[in-house]
């Protein structure tokens, strides 16, 4: 069914002229995670999907942010991710100005956000503005938000045998 | 020897300008109204249009209006930068006052150069036509001197161009100027950082530390008329583009929390410290400078806004105890293989939290989790050379989904939760 949705999706924009959406490759998520848009992942294994989705571009510098920094890189060096481009900010409260700035700097192709982001505006504000440089925003969270800047929303799990599953819960 | 001659009607403007155009030449002078450089040996380096056009751009942006010239010595250069003529035979005899000191005014010449109108001798090169002996009888000593120092302006020694110790620009204003808000005074602000950053990239230098200090009217009300901003810079910056975005996010979060309630009656630029630049040649087909200079800016900001030591590259280092076993640094690391242990969590808590850990239970504050399953012990030990330290560690499947990294001293019934394979 939600092929058959992306399917006519893609149909219509191609009728209509309109200019279709880049995507960053990404095992389990077809097609890919957007550029210029929210991605948002949640539940367990989360964090291990960000990072497997940087081993899989090793070429792409992130910006990682954190309100409370709880990532650690020794994890992150082990899972094959080089450090040397990813630029990690303990923001504070202040998040929202950290992305803004990663984001407006065009340094970085993806920008990752650890927050809970329940407010609507600040991801519509969010929304306009990686959507102006292109870059992906891939927000970790506890819990799903329903708004509507989040282009996409996946639902990270781990199965008995410690592998992580991805279920897409929303695609704009 | 080629030399360029600088001529400028506001004295303050030679230093910055000698002081930025050393990264186009060694040697330059300045005297009490111009700025000398020394070009014949940068020949192979660029051309002398080449230069010019870079004189007139950094001119420009400093807001400076000089009068230029080039010549093959530091006295016609100045004296056709001063008359604005291109050919060194079409100088009239006032030109002979730079001949005889481009350092300083000189009266003897002043008086010389009355009389040789009155003569008729209207320019330099029919006074350099009149009889060697009628010279000393017409000028005196003067006159002989006068035709020397023409004849030998090429050897003139020039004097050592000294820099001073400090880099610093300052501006006043006038009282009734309302420049109490922070876009009109970073406005202000604009041309005084060009000026500092035009004469550090002179020196080859990158701004490490600035100070930036604001003067208010001194009413009985202010209790602070001067107010100082010293500002650390992560990643060294050399440029006003990269600097003035750090020093609005200072100023804006500084005078929201203190506003400024008097007129602003002058404000300073000082870099205190600066450390060596590395600069090479602007590459077209590269974006590389660019994006240093735009990572430099951007970390800066962001340690100034967050501190600077929450804004970092990790690097690994050689540490047994598992929180200790990366660093932050903002060299790029280079890559490194990763250690071949077992997995490691992605969430880490420092310090680690103390659990209960009773029947298939673990409680952790506020949180439950119900034990699946349980791996382990890997023991971790060792650096005696700092404290001994030994854990097991146990990776902890739970019912939710959830993996946890909890350990235990050996010996101990005490459970700690150290991460989360999140």
């Amino acid at each position: 069914m939600n092929q058959t949705v992306a399917a006519l999706r893609t149909l219509i924009r191609t009728v209509e002229g309109s200019p279709l959406r880049d995507y960053w490759s990404c095992s389990g998520v077809a097609p890919g995670l957007p550029k210029g848009a929210i991605t948002q992942v949640f539940g367990p294994g989360k964090t291990e999907f960000a990072v497997r989705f940087l081993r899989e571009h090793p070429d792409l510098k992130v910006a990682w942010i954190e309100p409370t920094l709880s990532i650690y890189p020794s994890g992150i060096l082990q899972r094959k991710v080089a450090m040397n481009r990813i630029l990690f900010i303990e923001s504070g409260k202040e998040f929202p100005w950290a992305v803004w700035q990663a984001v407006k700097s065009s340094l970085f192709e993806g920008v990752i956000l650890t927050a809970a982001v329940d407010d609507l505006r600040l991801l519509r504000r969010f929304q306009l503005a990686v959507e102006k440089g292109g870059t992906s925003l891939i927000l970790l969270s506890e819990y799903p938000s329903n708004s509507w800047p989040v282009a996409l929303q996946l639902k990270s799990s781990r199965n008995q045998g410690g592998r992580i599953n991805i279920d897409v819960i929303r695609k704009k | 020897m080629r030399v360029v001659a600088l001529l400028y009607s506001d004295p303050a403007h030679l230093q910055p300008i000698a002081e930025a155009s050393l990264q186009w030449t060694p040697q330059a002078a300045v005297s009490r109204e111009a700025v000398f450089l020394e070009i014949s040996r940068c020949g192979k380096l660029y051309r002398e249009q080449t230069l010019l056009s870079w004189l007139q751009a950094l001119n420009k942006r400093l807001g400076f209006k000089p009068k230029i010239a080039v010549a093959n010595d530091l006295p016609t250069a100045l004296a056709m930068a001063r008359f604005r003529l291109s050919q060194r035979g079409l100088l009239p005899v006032e030109a002979l006052s730079d001949y005889f000191s481009p350092w300083k005014p000189a009266d003897g010449v002043v008086r010389m150069i009355e009389l040789l109108k009155k003569l008729g001798v209207l320019r330099v090169e029919e006074f350099l036509k009149l009889p060697p002996q009628t010279l000393s009888s017409r000028f005196g000593k003067e006159g002989i001197m006068l035709v020397r120092k023409i004849r030998e302006a090429g050897k003139m020694v020039w004097p050592y161009f000294v820099l001073p110790e400090i880099v610093q620009e300052k501006r006043a204003f006038e009282a009734q100027e309302p420049l109490a808000a922070l876009e009109p005074l970073l406005f202000a602000a604009r041309p005084l950082i060009d000026r500092a950053m035009a004469r550090l990239k002179g020196r080859g230098e990158k701004a490490s530390a600035v100070e930036f200090v604001i003067e208010q009217e001194p009413w009985s009300t202010v209790k602070e008329p001067k107010r100082s901003f010293l500002i650390h810079l992560s990643v060294p910056q050399g440029k006003t583009s990269g600097f003035l975005p750090i020093l609005k996010d200072r100023l804006e979060s500084d005078l929201a929390k203190k506003p400024l309630i008097a007129p602003v009656i002058s404000i300073s630029f000082k870099i205190p410290e600066s450390v060596p630049a590395k600069e090479a040649e602007r590459d077209f087909f590269n974006k590389k400078e660019e994006e240093a200079e735009a990572w430099g800016s951007l970390v800066s900001r962001l340690a100034q806004k967050f501190g600077r030591e929450k804004v970092f590259i990790a690097a690994s280092i050689k540490r047994h105890l598992p929180e200790e076993s990366w660093t932050r640094t903002l060299d790029p690391p280079a890559e490194e293989a990763p250690h071949p242990l077992p997995p490691r969590p992605l969430r880490l808590f420092n310090p680690p939290m103390e659990i209960i850990f009773r029947e298939k239970r673990i409680v952790a504050g506020k949180q439950r989790w119900e034990l699946l399953d349980m791996e382990g012990p890997e023991r971790i030990s060792g650096e005696w050379w700092f404290e001994l330290f030994e854990r097991d560690y146990f990776k902890v499947c739970c019912r939710s989904g959830e993996e946890l990294w909890i350990f235990k001293k050996p010996g101990s019934k005490r459970y700690y939760l150290h991460g989360i394979f999140d």
